[in-house]
């Protein structure tokens, strides 16, 4: 062994994480508050791993209200995350919420860039219960292109009976294969699932795929 | 270690290629690998990273390394010079050793993708140089002038991918950068050992590690003591909580 060895970390790499959340008058009571819940699990998780709260990199956005599309919890590193208390009222513009997240994506990327930050691709979670109620169509084609561009990779999660898999289907390059149908209000393993990959994708090396877990914790499985 | 002549006195190499806590974990064998050479006063070292997604590539690593440094240095041997190599030679011979690769594969029913690795190599004379790269990994020349010139993984655009020899654009991806001045050492290593050899963005060696290790080295009785202290340092569990990567690092030093 070599003595006086210094071994620190130096990696200055970054896995952005956004989460586009239906928080629309659906949503109200106990979804919202599993919802919440799940965040707040995801908060803990990601800051209960070493390499994880330092790579990870979150964005909330929210959308609800009338056709409104907002950012819930700003970029911070998981480390200093803290699970944004969301409430549930009004419309789904679906279209507006992703349109915001992919802009605030490449705002991103555009920051890692000027600073020589190395980032992994960015993950996308779009989640609703329902129906979009904007113009959403211009925001699926530009999250479709976006992912077909490898910009971004894009989970589409239906929750309860009466999301449009259709409609959420069309912001995925893969389709409605892409649609992910949350069991019951599982945001809990959903979110101790999101958190389990987020851990792998920001430690993984080049050329080594990261290997995930199943979804069958949290997904119902499409037969 | 392909040292394919006795390492003469303008040159002392060290390297060491460990096994990653997360190949540990798995029983999975080290895929990176090293080789160097010395003919006459021109030095010819490479470090290689096989692909983790790549199934065979801990053997791809090591032929490629092996490989290459022997008909680099048999090119120096027949006379060629250093210019002769960077102006066409080295692209020559990584195509040759590619297509041998290509020979093995289709004789164990693989695909070359299967034995995917990064290459970054090194080929330094008494005042000039040059380093080549496909992929990741990293190389930094010690100049006279205390200096570091430092030759950059290429990823792309994600972090965790990258480019191997056994794509099919290999050639546009391969870089060669220069080295138009003499050099004190030369450091070549995977990107398992960057987050800790080099300081933050890459930007130069990260002197509270290196300069422990080069000035352990300078002054070790035998490269055999060397190779094998340097070893234990990149097992160090310290390292673990910084990746769970293969570790390679080759350090050759001016005599």
């Amino acid at each position: 062994m070599i003595p006086d060895v210094a071994l620190v970390d130096n990696t200055e790499q970054r896995t952005p994480l956004v989460l586009v959340l239906d928080c629309s008058g659906s949503m109200d009571g106990e979804p919202v508050a599993l919802l919440n819940e799940g965040l707040a699990l995801l908060e803990q998780e990601l800051k209960s791993d070493v390499i994880a709260a330092k790579r990870v990199r979150i964005l909330v956005i929210q959308y609800g209200a009338h056709d409104e599309a907002v950012v819930a919890s700003n970029w911070c590193d998981a480390m200093d995350f803290t699970a944004p208390r969301l409430e549930a009222n009004g419309t789904t513009p679906t279209g507006a919420a992703v349109e915001l997240a992919l802009a605030e994506i490449e705002q991103e990327k555009q920051r890692f860039r000027q600073a020589g930050v190395a980032y992994t691709r960015p993950w996308l979670f779009l989640m609703s219960d329902g129906e979009p109620t904007d113009r959403w169509q211009h925001g699926a084609e530009q999250a479709r292109a976006a992912e077909q561009a490898n910009k971004v990779a894009i989970f589409p999660i239906a929750v309860g009976d009466n999301a449009n898999i259709d409609s959420l289907g069309q912001f995925s390059s893969r389709g409605e294969r892409g649609v992910k149908q949350l069991k019951g209000l599982q945001f809990r393993e959903l979110f101790l699932w999101l958190s389990a990959s987020m851990q792998v994708v920001s430690q993984s090396r080049p050329g080594a795929q990261a290997q995930l877990a199943s979804t069958d914790g949290w997904s119902v499985v499409s037969t | 270690m392909a040292a394919v002549q006795a390492t003469q006195d303008s040159w002392r190499t060290f390297g060491a290629s460990v096994t990653g806590k997360a190949h540990l974990d798995k029983d999975i064998p080290c895929q990176d690998a090293h080789a160097h050479a010395v003919v006459g006063d021109v030095l010819v070292a490479i470090v290689c990273d096989g692909a983790g997604s790549a199934r065979l590539s801990e053997q791809g690593a090591q032929f490629v390394s092996a490989q290459t440094v022997q008909a680099l240095a048999g090119r120096l041997e027949q006379g060629a010079t250093v210019q002769d190599l960077h102006d066409g030679a080295l692209a020559g011979t990584l195509a040759q050793i590619r297509a041998a690769l290509g020979d093995i594969a289709r004789a164990a029913n693989a695909t070359l993708d299967d034995y995917a690795a990064t290459v970054v190599g090194v080929v330094m004379g008494q005042d000039i140089g040059f380093f080549f790269h496909l992929g990741d990994g990293l190389g930094v020349a010690q100049l006279g002038d205390g200096g570091e010139l430092i030759s950059l993984p290429a990823n792309g655009e994600y972090a965790n991918e990258t480019y191997f020899i056994s794509g099919e654009r290999w050639r546009e991806q391969l870089r060669l950068l220069p080295i138009p001045q003499s050099v004190r050492g030369v450091v070549l290593m995977s990107d398992g050992c960057m987050p800790f050899a080099m300081s933050k963005n890459n930007a130069a060696l990260y002197a509270p590690f290196m300069d422990a290790v080069q000035g352990y080295l300078r002054t070790v009785e035998s490269i055999e003591l060397g190779n094998t202290a340097l070893a234990s340092t990149l097992a160090d569990p310290r390292t673990h909580q910084i990746t769970g990567d293969d570790k390679t690092l080759l350090l050759a030093l001016r005599a």
